[in-house]
Formats: C-alpha cells, sequence, structure tokens
C-alpha cells in the first residue's frame, strides 16, 4: 500500500481512506481529551488516577492530536478528487465542496489552534484569559461531531454510527456527572442544564435520520459534481 | 504549618529554593502535593501544606509542579524569607 | 471614651504625654492653633543626606516601628516606596485610620482629639517620598453616620488650607467597615476600583498599590510620631521607652476596669501599670486580652509583671498587635469569649483562600463545642487537641495575617489556660457558662449589612 502524501495526493481511494480514517480517530481522541478535561475538577484528589496524571494526559492527547489533524486536513487539500484548498482549512464556509459541513470543522479547528496556542503561553497570559479561551472547547467539540455526520460520506455506516454515538454519549455523561458533582445546591440552572443534554441526544439522533442518514444528503449537503471522470463512486 | 518560621515569620532554616502558595488562585487540586509528596502535602480540607525548602535532587520535580498547577497558584522562589 | 494621659499612684514605667500633650481638659479638639502652640511648626523639609531627605535617617535613628499591628520599620517601608517611585510612577501616601479592631479607640480618638499632628505625619512622609497625593482612610462608625474622625480631620484639613499649610492635597475616603478592609493591600485595591480584599504579595503596595502606584500606608498613630520626630529629633524620641523599642505607645485599655479609655504610655511599661493608670480592676479578673482580638489571652498573675513591648510579649508567646489590654472579668468565661471572638472573626474573613475559608469556621465550631454548647452533653476529650491542629493549619496559610491572628488566639487559649479548657472537654464548664444564652462581655461589632467587600453596594 502507498503510504505518504505523494501517495494520498494521486490516489483518491488512498486519500478517503485517510481522510476518514484519521477523521474518526480525531473524533475518538478529542472526546477522551474532552472528556479529561471537563473530568478535573477543583477540590478532590483523583479517585482513580492521579490528578496530575489525567490532567497531564489531557495536555499530551490534545498537543497530539493537532499532529493529527494536520495530516487530516493535508490529506483533504491534497487529494484531488475533492477540490478543498488551504484557504478552506482555515477559513469557514467559503470552499465549494459542502461548505456548511465543512465549514464546522474548520471552525472547530480555529478554535482549536487559538486553545494550543494560549495552553502552551498559559504562563505569560495568566490564569483567567487562558480559561476563557479553553471554554471554546465546548463548542470545539459539537461542531466537531457535526462535521463528521454531515461530510463523512459512509455515515450509513453502523460500526461509524456506533463510534460517534459513543463518543458523544461519553462527553454527555461527562458533562451531568461535572454538574452533579460541582460545589454548592443543585439549582435551577443546573438542573435545567442536566435535563436538556439527553433533549439534546434525541435532538441530534432525530436530525441524523433525517438528515446524513437520509437518502440523497451528498447533494443536498453540497457536494459538487465531480471534477474528474476517473473518480470512483463513493 | 510554618515550619522554621518564627512568630514575625522570619524564616531560620536550610536555605534553598521554595515552593510559594498564592492562596487567593489555589483551589485545592492537589497535582503538587501528588507529584512532589516529600515537600507538599495536604490539610483537612486538601490545601497545600509546604513542609520546607525544596532538596535540591527534587528541584525538577517542583518545577513540574508548577507547571502543572491548573491556576498557575505556585511560584519557585530563591529568597530564604517568606 | 476617656483619655488619660499620666498615672495616679506608683507605676513601673512612664506615663509620658506626647501625642496626647495638650489636649483641651473639655474634651474638644486641638485646633490648629493649640496644636501650633503645644507642638510648634513642621520645620521645613532639610537638605538631602546621601541622596535622600534627611528626615529619613532621622526616622530611621528613631528606630520608629508601625503601630498598627504590623511593626514594620517605618524608615525602611519609606524607601522601599522611594525606590518604586519614578517621574511616571508618583508615590501615595494613605493615612490607615481603619481601626477594625473592635475594642480599639486609639486611634478614632487621636483622629478626633489631635488631626493637625497627623496630618503633619502625613505631610512629613508624604515629602520624604515625593508623593504629591494623600487619602486618609476611615471607616464609617458606628451607626452608619459619619464618625467623628471624620468630622475632626475635614476640619483640620479646612484650617490648614485656610492658613496655606496645605502641601498635598488631602482626601479623605470612607472604606467599608469590614475588619480586612483596613489591610494595606485591601484597602490600596478598594482606592483602585475593586472589592476591598486582600492581595497576594509581592508585590507589596509600596511597589503596586492604589492605581498601581507605589504606596506608603501607614497608621494614624505612626504618622503622629513622626511628626514629632521631624519636630524633635531621634534622640528625644529615645529619652522614653526601652533601648530596642523606644518611644510610646497609645493603648486602649477596656474590661473590668475604672475609667477605660485610651492612654499613652512608654514602650516597656508593664501591663500592672498600665491597668493602674486607669483605676484599678473593679472586679476580680478572670484574663487579660492583649493586643486586639486577633491577639492573645494571659493569665492576670502572669500578665501584670509582663512589659507591653514586643520582646516582653514574645517572652509569654505573644504580640504586641495594636495597643490594646483587656481585662475579662471573673464572672465571665474566658472559652465563651474566645468563641464568640472566632465566630466573629470567621465571619469577617475575605473568603478568598482556603485554609482562611474552612479553618476559621472549623475553629469556631470547635470552640463553641468547647464552651459547653446547648444540647452537647458528651464530653469532648479530644477537641483542644483538634483545636491547636486547626490552628496551626490556618497559620500562615492565606494571602494576609487574618488567620494567623485567629490561630494566636486560639492557642493563647490553649496554652495559658490549659486547666480551664481542659475542664470544659471534660464536661465540666464553669457557671458562666452555664446559662443560656451564653453572657457575652467583649464589644462585637453588630454585623453591617451595607458594607461589604466587593464594594457593590458602597458607594
Amino acid at each position: 500500500m502507498r503510504t505518504g502524501l505523494v501517495g494520498v495526493s494521486t490516489d483518491p481511494q488512498l486519500a478517503w481512506f485517510v481522510l476518514r480514517a484519521s477523521g474518526l480517530v480525531l473524533l475518538v481522541v478529542y472526546t477522551i481529551s474532552t472528556a479529561l478535561g471537563i473530568a478535573s475538577r477543583a477540590g478532590q484528589a483523583g479517585r482513580w488516577v492521579p490528578r496530575f496524571v489525567s490532567n497531564d494526559l489531557h495536555r499530551r492527547i490534545s498537543l497530539f492530536s493537532m499532529a493529527l489533524l494536520f495530516a487530516h486536513v493535508a490529506t483533504a487539500v491534497l487529494d484531488t478528487y475533492v477540490v478543498i484548498t488551504w484557504t478552506d482549512a482555515v477559513v469557514p464556509f467559503v470552499g465549494t465542496y459542502r461548505p456548511q459541513w465543512l465549514g464546522l470543522g474548520t471552525l472547530a479547528l480555529d478554535i482549536l489552534l487559538a486553545v494550543v496556542l494560549t495552553s502552551l503561553l498559559r504562563h505569560r497570559i495568566g490564569h483567567r484569559a487562558w480559561l476563557v479561551i479553553h471554554y471554546g472547547t465546548y463548542a470545539a467539540w459539537p461542531l466537531m461531531v457535526l462535521h463528521s455526520l454531515g461530510t463523512g460520506t459512509d455515515a450509513r455506516r453502523p460500526s461509524v454510527l456506533l463510534v460517534t454515538l459513543g463518543c458523544v454519549v461519553v462527553v454527555l455523561l461527562a458533562v451531568v456527572a461535572r454538574l452533579l458533582d460541582a460545589p454548592g445546591r443543585l439549582g435551577a440552572a443546573r438542573l435545567a442544564a442536566m435535563v436538556s443534554l439527553p433533549l439534546l441526544l434525541v435532538g441530534l439522533v432525530l436530525w441524523t435520520r433525517q438528515g446524513p442518514l437520509a437518502p440523497g444528503w451528498s447533494n443536498r449537503a453540497g457536494t459538487p459534481p465531480p471534477s474528474s471522470s476517473t473518480g470512483s463512486a463513493k | 504549618m510554618a515550619l522554621n518560621a518564627d512568630a514575625t515569620g522570619q524564616w531560620s532554616g536550610p536555605v534553598g529554593p521554595r515552593l510559594v502558595v498564592d492562596w487567593i488562585k489555589c483551589e485545592a487540586h492537589g497535582l503538587c502535593a501528588e507529584l512532589l509528596p516529600e515537600v507538599v502535602s495536604l490539610d483537612d480540607w486538601g490545601y497545600p501544606i509546604i513542609r520546607g525548602p525544596v532538596p535540591p535532587h527534587l528541584e525538577f520535580l517542583a518545577n513540574r509542579a508548577k507547571a502543572a498547577c491548573p491556576v498557575l497558584a505556585l511560584r519557585l522562589t530563591r529568597t530564604r524569607t517568606r | 471614651m476617656t483619655v488619660t494621659t499620666t498615672s495616679a499612684g506608683p507605676a513601673t514605667g512612664t506615663f509620658t504625654a506626647r501625642l496626647l500633650a495638650g489636649l483641651p481638659a473639655d474634651g474638644r479638639v486641638l485646633d490648629i492653633g493649640g496644636h501650633l502652640r503645644v507642638h510648634g511648626l513642621l520645620p521645613e523639609p532639610r537638605a538631602h543626606r546621601r541622596g535622600e531627605p534627611s528626615v529619613i535617617a532621622e526616622l530611621e535613628a528613631a528606630g520608629l516601628t508601625g503601630r498598627g499591628g504590623g511593626g514594620y520599620p517605618l524608615a525602611a517601608k519609606i524607601r522601599a516606596v522611594r525606590s518604586a517611585s519614578g517621574l511616571t510612577r508618583r508615590p501615595v501616601v494613605v493615612v490607615n485610620g481603619a481601626e477594625s479592631e473592635p475594642a480599639s479607640r486609639k486611634d478614632s480618638v487621636l483622629l478626633a482629639k489631635a488631626p493637625h499632628l497627623v496630618l503633619d505625619g502625613a505631610q512629613v512622609v508624604a515629602d520624604a517620598v515625593g508623593a504629591r497625593e494623600i487619602i486618609v482612610w476611615l471607616h464609617r462608625g458606628p451607626g452608619g453616620g459619619p464618625s467623628g474622625a471624620r468630622t475632626a480631620v475635614e476640619r483640620a484639613v479646612a484650617e490648614r488650607d485656610d492658613r496655606g499649610m496645605v502641601r498635598q492635597p488631602v482626601r479623605v475616603v470612607d472604606g467599608p467597615a469590614r475588619y480586612v478592609a483596613g489591610e494595606a493591600s485591601a484597602l490600596a485595591r478598594h482606592l483602585s476600583g475593586g472589592g476591598a480584599r486582600p492581595q497576594t504579595t509581592p508585590p507589596r503596595v509600596s511597589e503596586r498599590g492604589v492605581g498601581g502606584r507605589p504606596t506608603l500606608v501607614s497608621n494614624v498613630e505612626t504618622l503622629a510620631h513622626a511628626a514629632l520626630i521631624a519636630r524633635h529629633g531621634a534622640d528625644w524620641f529615645h529619652q522614653v521607652g526601652t533601648p530596642e523599642e523606644p518611644g510610646t505607645l497609645l493603648i486602649t485599655v477596656f474590661g473590668a476596669v475604672r475609667s477605660p479609655g485610651v492612654l499613652e504610655a512608654a514602650a516597656g511599661t508593664t501591663l500592672g501599670a498600665v491597668v493602674h493608670a486607669v483605676g484599678a480592676l473593679t472586679a476580680p479578673p478572670a484574663a487579660v486580652l492583649v493586643g486586639g482580638y486577633a491577639g492573645g489571652w494571659l493569665r492576670p498573675t502572669e500578665a501584670w509583671p509582663v512589659p507591653y513591648s514586643r520582646a516582653g510579649l514574645r517572652s509569654v508567646g505573644l504580640a504586641p498587635g495594636v495597643g490594646l489590654v483587656g481585662v475579662l472579668p471573673a464572672d465571665r468565661c474566658v472559652v465563651v469569649e474566645t468563641a464568640r471572638l472566632v465566630g466573629w472573626l470567621a465571619g469577617e474573613s475575605a473568603g478568598q483562600c482556603g485554609p482562611c475559608l474552612n479553618g476559621l469556621p472549623a475553629l469556631a465550631v470547635g470552640l463553641r463545642q468547647l464552651a459547653g454548647e446547648v444540647g452537647r452533653a458528651a464530653r469532648a476529650t479530644e477537641l483542644p487537641a483538634r483545636l491547636a491542629r486547626w490552628a496551626g493549619m490556618v497559620d500562615g496559610r492565606g494571602a494576609c495575617h487574618h488567620p494567623d491572628g485567629v490561630a494566636a488566639l486560639v492557642r493563647s487559649l490553649l496554652s495559658h489556660f490549659a486547666d480551664d479548657v481542659a475542664a470544659h472537654a471534660d464536661g465540666r464548664p464553669c457557671d458562666a457558662a452555664r446559662t443560656v444564652p451564653y453572657l457575652g462581655y467583649l464589644p462585637l461589632p453588630a454585623p453591617d449589612p451595607v458594607a461589604r467587600l466587593d464594594g457593590a453596594l458602597w458607594r
């Protein structure tokens, strides 16, 4: 099997494999990272794992993911079957291939870049500034999920659906655990947040069924007609 | 506990780098005590007790603890006074 | 509040009127005319010596230390502010008249009776650091209205203005009447637009204080001494007091004494002489409180020979704090009083630091149990050990010294009144602790619903 970016740019099948595989792995990895981040609560020693381990793991996983993210984006750009430019990789919603759904991924990338940069410079910018940007991950992760469902051309595969659902459930559980565990009384705001989470999950499932899972999604998502006649049906 | 510090706060022990806690920032995450139990233990409420100066062979761990603190509440200082 | 300046009988130590000299007998304020008659004009700042105003060396030779509880040498503080100042970082002088110690009256008496001395001192240090602004920081008086001190200060400033004596503009600020709001970094933060909560130091206020500028915060009594040293010199200052701790200090004496009030005594005067000077006791004493509510207790018999000085009090495990001596009569319980004080002090925490926020209420609850809280019939023999442990756990572990003071108070109870503590822990409280509600003796301010540290309701 030919590997490397050269191979990716000349073999559309390989490119598609690498793109989809890296995307799925990224979704799983960022799910783990997000869950670890949500789980790092103040005032408690790590129950099963020492705090510095989960904290360090969170940081290393996130940093490593940037490399994988670069490979994911580079594959998409270099692949000749679909036209995606480097601009589309950093500026959201301007591309020709499924602009909204690709754009969500681009937006997530922009947020993650800011998060990683501020985290590396944490000691210089101080805790408060770092924290505000870091809350952006609560936006970046759902964007990632929607991007995966919207652009992933094999979303109908049961295995892929299972992985996606698993990721969503893990993060929702982490958020619920955090809401339950937070200090102070269980106020109305927190209860409302906890109740809304399963509703969000239901909403996501319903939308997926009539969106990416329903026939004709490729057209509705904005896939442009193929640019070359050598491409096989996806 | 103010180890080796008398009522006026003067430090009178061995000189060495000292981990200093910013008490306003500290939120009792406890990573420092996990990473450097030889110098840091936790009180009844989860806040760090710095038991003395950092021994030279553990200075790299003290730096690690300082970097690991989620709220940047630790400083490593070389001065003798509190 | 009576003001006493001399002792009537045999005493160890001298009661020299310096700060309180020449006050009108009818209790009115010493106005500018009277002030100039008693003390004379403040001399013009003399030439520099070794690159700094010569008054700094004079203050250093005099050995003047802070009278607000910290005991920091004034000359060193002035130098620190000077070295942090520059053309674009003009320093500020803050006259700290907060006096958040509930039983202390020395600062408000000084401001209400001899404001010109304090303003002179502020001018001396303002000249020394090159400040162009003086702020007088006061806490709102009881009952919500302006305190007598504020009126006196404002009138004094107006008098000086009329005579063209104001060199730096003086601004009077009402701070929130909370215990920790009088701490240097807390008041600096309030004056910079934030809430009056203590900040982590470094950087100290002498480096970055009001509006980020170098700030000299000094207690009113310290400044009054500085005003006299500028006139009479360091040698004069050494004429009373001890060699290590020269000069006089103002002491508030209250409790079971005949004439509670503020007196001026030479450093090193014994506690017995101090109490004698206010007319001696009205009842057999149970305990003596020294230095403030965040100070410490002594048994009366061991208290009387102790000199009121850093060295003297250190020998019995205490610190001078703010000059304060309170006598608890024998029909009251020292454990009950400590429980009340710590309960109040716990409520005065700014709530920013974990050990203080958690530890002070734990100490308060433990002390109430020790006092013999209603409903608790069981013995609690491990309570004293637990209290000692918590005291050690809060000491020195906060952004300010609030928890340190509470720790000192609790430790003094455990060490000097070990028998009483043991009896209480054994289920045998004293008579005063058996009546319910507990007979409180030491005055505690009613919680002020308006004054909040975050400044939101404070104008």
